[in-house]
């Protein structure tokens, strides 16, 4: 049985605080380092790279795999649901999951991502990632020439 | 990767896990994507992390038509001896006579010699993934004596991954023990020589 009240602090860097459960923080690279390094259950630990929009997902997720008896298929429908936001939230919450060293965050965003372009067209592709093409037309005439067979 | 708001190492790391013929599309993307998809860090990274499969590439030759069938076939690992037909590769050459031979393969780049019954006549890399090929220049060492040759294929791993052929020329005589040595040239991709 765990003990209560062992909690742990968060503050991004727009001063929105986020309590966790030790047992659920210390599960990141980072948070980990710094609990062994200081006994900081009263203390609060700053994220300064993350904003609270994005730290209340990434809290979301790791609350939902941490949960007690959660299954396979639970946990699926809440990646399913969890992954349904524009590109730049999620291109957010991967580098606050870089930030962490979630691994396991990192690596479904970037399977959602591989998800959303797959077999688009590459205007869609441009949308997903922000891109202005810098082609002239005549050049990307020239370069979908040359690997012809890898649009059809 | 300087034009998108997103970090550059999320979009190589996204990248890296496509397959080829997706790589050669998202050139198109803007000439940053194709600089950075062609470049050699790239394509050796993509290389280095894409998981060792049981693909077989084999080829049968039909000589009522005179045409050369690459396949590509999935060992199987339930059932010994038996493979899975993946699909069938556009083999974009045409050979009067006979069927090229395989000098070797690295790295999914094959090396083919048409050399059949006659004198050598082509030489060709070929990359399957990419579609696409290079004629090699025809060697320089010619004896006008009757000789054998051998040849080699590999990559050479020191600086930049160089693809080279190696071809040793043994001159023929009727002695059994010949004791001179052979004649060596090497193909450098990267250099061209």
């Amino acid at each position: 049985m765990m003990s209560l009240g062992k909690l742990i602090t968060l503050k991004t860097n727009d001063n929105e605080e986020f309590k966790l459960d030790k047992t659920v923080a210390v599960k990141l690279e980072i948070i980990k380092n710094i609990v062994q390094d200081v006994d900081c259950t009263s203390n609060v630990i700053p994220l300064p790279n993350i904003d609270g929009k994005t730290m209340t997902k990434v809290v979301k997720y790791w609350k939902k795999h941490s949960e007690e008896g959660v299954t396979e298929v639970q946990l699926k429908n809440f990646d399913q649901d969890f992954l349904k936001m524009s590109h730049s939230e999620l291109h957010d919450v991967h580098l606050a999951a870089k930030y962490l060293d979630d691994n396991q965050l990192k690596e479904v965003i970037i399977q959602e991502f591989l998800d959303r372009i797959k077999g688009k067209p590459i205007e869609e592709i441009r949308e997903v990632f922000g891109i202005v093409n810098d082609y002239t037309p005549e050049e990307e005439e020239e370069v979908r020439r040359e690997n012809a067979w890898a649009f059809e | 990767m300087a034009d998108s708001y997103f970090l550059p190492e999320l979009l190589r790391e996204i990248l890296l896990k496509l397959p080829a013929k997706s790589l050669l599309r998202f050139t198109a993307v803007c000439e940053s994507w194709h600089s950075v998809i062609t470049s050699f860090p790239f394509i050796s990274a993509h290389l280095a992390q894409t998981p060792h499969s049981d693909t077989l590439i084999v080829r049968r030759y039909v000589s009522t038509s005179n045409r050369e069938h690459y396949s590509l076939f999935q060992d199987s690992k339930n059932q010994p001896f038996y493979l899975n037909f993946t699909s069938e590769l556009n083999f974009p050459f045409n050979i009067q006579l006979g069927y090229f031979r395989i000098i070797g393969s690295c790295n999914g780049i094959l090396c083919l010699a048409d050399d059949f019954f006659r004198e050598l006549r082509n030489l060709i890399l070929w990359n399957p993934s990419i579609k696409k090929f290079i004629a090699l220049p025809m060697p320089s060492i010619k004896p006008q004596s009757p000789h054998m040759f051998v040849f080699g294929f590999g990559v050479d791993l020191s600086k930049t991954d160089d693809y080279k052929l190696v071809r040793l020329v043994y001159r023929k005589t009727d002695v059994v023990v010949n004791n001179d040595p052979p004649e060596i040239e090497i193909y450098s991709i990267n250099s061209r020589i």
